[in-house]
């Protein structure tokens, strides 16, 4: 599922009213007998941060084969963070796929197809998207709901689509902090789009794609083609988009200016090439390199950034702008533009997600230089949270143990040395800047987790289950008036601890002479709360019905069982699931037999285990064919295949009463 | 102590008291002077994970503050395993609303635990011993004490009447400036079976884990959460002690003695 929830939702509205496009069935049929063997559905474990932690989640989008050789053009949102990918074609091939470069500001994405032999892929062709008019039927193909792959109908009903200025102030679409808006005006269409659908092309009756399906806002709307061709020709080429960057903010002419041309200044960026070149707030500025400039709307905004982005990186230009009625040249050098965020990475031995400053946010916090590294997050109850003051969102930190941490990288190195070979949690001297102060913390770098959450205490246990002797129970069993419990299952889950001849349908009446009174189902632990009184290995003298005769059995208290909390446990780092060892408990409730398999007690969300289904609750009990019966043979396997790196691992499972196979694959393993 | 800000909420709200009640909260005074300091403050770091149907949905951490009694001079701390563990809490208010496989399942794990004692030092934790039975948690230093702590007699315990007072012991968090703190309650009722708990009159600011003195100075337990089967769900079982099946109560003394036995055996 694609992380725009609200335009998601709008999409399932938009859903309910699909209009019938003017086509024929021939010439649909044609259209996506064309594009529909180059469309791929996208499935991705995205990389995400939240509360201080590296976080991952399973998505899937729909992309397009763009060449022969397996480029397949997509979202940025659908692909561009990610650990792993892999495409399914249209024949349900599945192809594992890497990431060749991104652009958040348009949203566009290229992946490159990695088949394990070479292969010749169908390419898509794309069509002119500026020759789109409102009416044209347009088909948007793709995988909404990860399900299929399919197609659904429309017309092109906008063809210079921006978000609604009514919606201020969330009127802007940021990706890693990138205003899409700033330079895409979408193909407003009515082909209904769903999650899933995202990255995946909108095609015209001649089998062209004509844009990339994005967003719903009602009407979907996609990035056009034409500024998709671009986009994805300079990413399969240099890795990245080259833009240039003059620092000037432009907005539409004020409504009450008369003025036929130009763009109004709204900013200029401090240290920017517009403010050393002299623009000012106010300005109109009328022609940039040569060509004309008119923004008089909302929608004219794209086109102008698009022009400036164009602009030759290093070279002097010329602009004209009006300023108090008079017209003034100005010179202009523009630099290449940085990309607003930077990467984002877990700094686990502080409990912080930080990144580099890039000359955004350095600007933003008022810096002189990206020098330091920005906290983006702190993990509540890390080392970073418990020092005093603790770190904050936006700190910037400067020095470690009076070293300088010009940029995260360092931090990091300088972190896993200061780490290394602990056992104990190190303090370190933090210097950090904090709106203009700067302050000084000690934070414990390397704190180590709990290894035992504490054993439980062992009590005296009888080892049976038992109901309550309700009234009504009592009357028809033959112990009217009689009040205690009536003996359900014997259990063997303790060697030690005997049920001293109890059997099934026993009632329980009194354990030294003391009456049972319960009666009702709030009393089902009386009896177990009794026995636990006693101390372990006390004689204990129990009075029951058997046959409605009675009858007096000595009993030996053994120890309670330990509990499922208490077992031996092995975290696989690698495929990233937790199993234990199975507790007598587990294989009472399960009815599993004694020496088989270990059980999955947690499975991380995103992790490779989580993406081959393995369940909590699961059973293994073979690891590529081998079985196995505890915790310590897991990790023995386990460790062995770490080394080896296999394509894939194949656990033997058990799941209530059916066994199944778990193709594990990693990362590291292709 | 530097911030003595003793809580005696009873005093602004009640006329004018009588003789019995003024030796009463004089001798309430007493009590927490001479064990304000094995009232501490734990502060304790948590993994917390969902899932649903055997799938993790989401993870996240997060800590938690409450508040702990000293019961041993090596700095055994007993509190109430609620504390350790709300994941158990909400999965008990979950399950008395919703039943089935699509009901979410909480688990906590802590990771880190410190006892903040009364001047004002953070001392790492382990956790030595759990009693899910009866609600306990017990911790140790991690680190060798310089001087033995403040440490509450459970051994030298008294058995309140029905409608007794009894003075219960706190500590105010952060916010508070750690101060001690102590309220007045009247024991409203005894459960005999299958234990003795004694129940006293609550309020939502009643800290679990803390002791109840006698007005003599006898200690009577500890407050902990009992907790029994609610029986069906029901969206109606959400609301109030009954339908979830908790109850605050005081643990006798003894039964908290008897566990932390356990607690220092090798």
């Amino acid at each position: 599922m694609i992380q725009l929830s609200a335009l998601w939702f709008l999409a399932a509205v938009s859903a309910q009213s699909p209009a019938p496009a003017p086509a024929s069935q021939s010439a649909v049929e044609a259209a996506i007998a064309r594009v529909g063997p180059s469309l791929v559905r996208i499935h991705v474990v995205m990389v995400d941060h939240s509360a201080g932690r590296e976080i991952k989640r399973e998505a899937s989008g729909s992309g397009t084969i763009i060449s022969p050789d397996g480029f397949v053009l997509t979202n940025h949102h659908v692909a561009g963070r990610t650990r792993s990918i892999t495409c399914t074609l249209a024949n349900r091939e599945e192809v594992p796929a890497v990431l060749v470069g991104t652009d958040p500001l348009s949203d566009l994405a290229v992946l490159k197809l990695r088949p394990s032999t070479p292969t010749k892929y169908p390419a898509a062709a794309f069509g002119d998207s500026s020759k789109l008019r409102v009416g044209d039927p347009v088909l948007a193909l793709g995988s909404p709901l990860a399900l299929s792959q399919s197609v659904t109908m429309g017309i092109v009903s906008n063809t210079e689509m921006i978000m609604p200025g009514m919606f201020w102030p969330f009127n802007r679409m940021t990706l890693d902090g990138e205003d899409v808006g700033s330079i895409v005006r979408w193909i407003g269409h009515d082909a209904p789009i769903f999650g899933g659908n995202s990255g995946g092309p909108l095609v015209n009756l001649a089998g062209e794609v004509v844009g990339v399906n994005e967003i719903s806002l009602g009407l979907a709307g996609a990035i056009p083609a034409d500024l998709a061709q671009e986009v994805s020709t300079a990413l399969i080429g240099e890795g990245k988009v080259r833009r240039s960057w003059i620092g000037l903010d432009v907005q539409p002419r004020l409504k009450s200016d008369r003025s036929t041309a130009g763009a109004l200044v709204g900013s200029t960026i401090e240290g920017s090439p517009a403010a050393s070149a002299g623009f000012i707030p106010g300005d109109l500025l009328v022609q940039l390199d040569g060509r004309p400039v008119n923004v008089q709307f909302a929608e004219e905004v794209p086109l102008f950034n698009q022009q400036v982005m164009r602009l030759p990186i290093g070279k002097s230009i010329e602009a004209v702008v009006m300023r108090d009625g008079k017209a003034k040249k100005l010179t202009v050098v523009p630099e290449e533009r940085a990309n607003v965020e930077t990467t984002v990475k877990e700094l686990p031995e502080l409990g912080i997600t930080a990144s580099d400053l890039s000359i955004w946010s350095a600007k933003e916090l008022r810096r002189t230089s990206k020098d330091g590294v920005r906290v983006r997050d702190v993990r509540p109850g890390g080392s970073a949270a418990e020092a005093r003051p603790s770190l904050e969102d936006d700190d910037v930190i400067v020095e470690v143990d009076g070293k300088p941490m010009r940029d995260l990288e360092t931090l990091a190195g300088h972190l896993q040395q200061i780490a290394k070979g602990q056992t104990e949690p190190v303090p370190a001297l933090v210097a950090f800047d904090r709106a203009g102060e700067r302050l000084l913390t000690v934070i414990s770098v390397g704190g180590s987790a709990l290894d035992d959450p504490g054993r439980e205490a062992t009590k005296a246990w009888l080892p049976v289950a038992t109901q309550v002797l309700t009234s009504e129970l009592a009357d028809v069993l033959g112990a009217k008036g009689k009040m205690g419990f009536r003996v359900t299952k014997i259990l063997s889950t303790s060697p030690k601890a005997g049920a001293g001849g109890l059997q099934v349908g026993d009632i329980i009446l009194a354990v030294d002479g003391e009456p049972l009174q319960a009666s009702q189902p709030s009393d089902a632990d009386l009896l177990a709360t009794t026995i636990r009184q006693y101390k372990i290995g006390t004689d204990v003298q129990i009075d029951i019905l058997r046959d409605r005769a009675p009858q007096k059995l000595t009993v030996t208290l053994g120890p309670s069982p330990r509990l499922p909390r208490e077992m031996k446990k092995y975290d696989d780092d690698t495929y990233e699931f937790r199993v234990r060892d199975v507790s007598p408990i587990d294989r009472e409730r399960a009815g599993w037999p004694s020496g088989q398999g270990v059980l999955v007690e947690s499975v991380t969300e995103g992790g490779w285990a989580a993406l081959a289904h393995l369940a909590e609750g699961d059973l293994i009990v073979a690891i590529d064919g081998e079985k196995v019966s505890d915790v310590a043979g897991v990790q023995a396997r386990m460790t062995k295949l770490a080394a080896s790196k296999p394509q894939s691992v194949v656990l033997s499972v058990r799941r209530g009463i059916r066994t199944f196979f778990v193709e594990m694959e990693a990362a590291g393993g292709r | 102590m530097k911030r003595l800000i003793v809580a005696l909420a009873v005093l602004a709200v009640l006329p004018a008291p009588t003789t019995a009640q003024t030796d009463t909260r004089a001798a309430a005074r007493e009590i927490v002077r001479k064990w304000q300091d094995a009232i501490v403050r734990v502060r304790v770091t948590l993994k917390l994970r969902m899932s649903m149907a055997g799938r993790e949905m989401n993870s996240s951490d997060d800590s938690v503050d409450t508040v702990g009694t000293v019961i041993d001079p090596s700095g055994l701390t007993v509190l109430s395993l609620g504390a350790l563990n709300p994941g158990a809490t909400m999965n008990k208010i979950i399950g008395a609303a919703s039943s089935g496989q699509d009901r979410p399942t909480l688990y906590s794990e802590p990771t880190d635990v410190k006892v903040r004692i009364s001047d004002g030092r953070d001392l790492p934790a382990k956790i030595v011993l759990r009693d899910e039975d009866l609600d306990l948690a017990f911790l140790l230093p991690t680190a060798k004490l310089e001087k033995p702590l403040t440490a509450i007699d459970l051994a030298d315990a008294g058995r309140p009447g029905l409608l007794d007072e009894v003075i219960v012991l706190s500590r105010l968090g952060r916010v508070g400036g750690w101060a001690p703190s102590a309220v007045l309650r009247n024991i409203s009722a005894i459960i005999e079976r299958p234990r003795t708990f004694y129940v006293a009159e609550s309020d939502n600011n009643t800290s679990m884990g803390t002791p109840a003195f006698l007005p003599n100075g006898k200690v009577v337990g500890l407050l902990i959460l009992r907790s029994v089967d609610p029986g069906r769900p029901s969206m109606m079982a959400m609301m109030g002690s009954e339908g979830l099946g908790l109850l605050p109560v005081i643990l006798p003394a003894a039964d908290v003695l008897e566990v932390a036995q356990q607690a220092t055996a090798k």
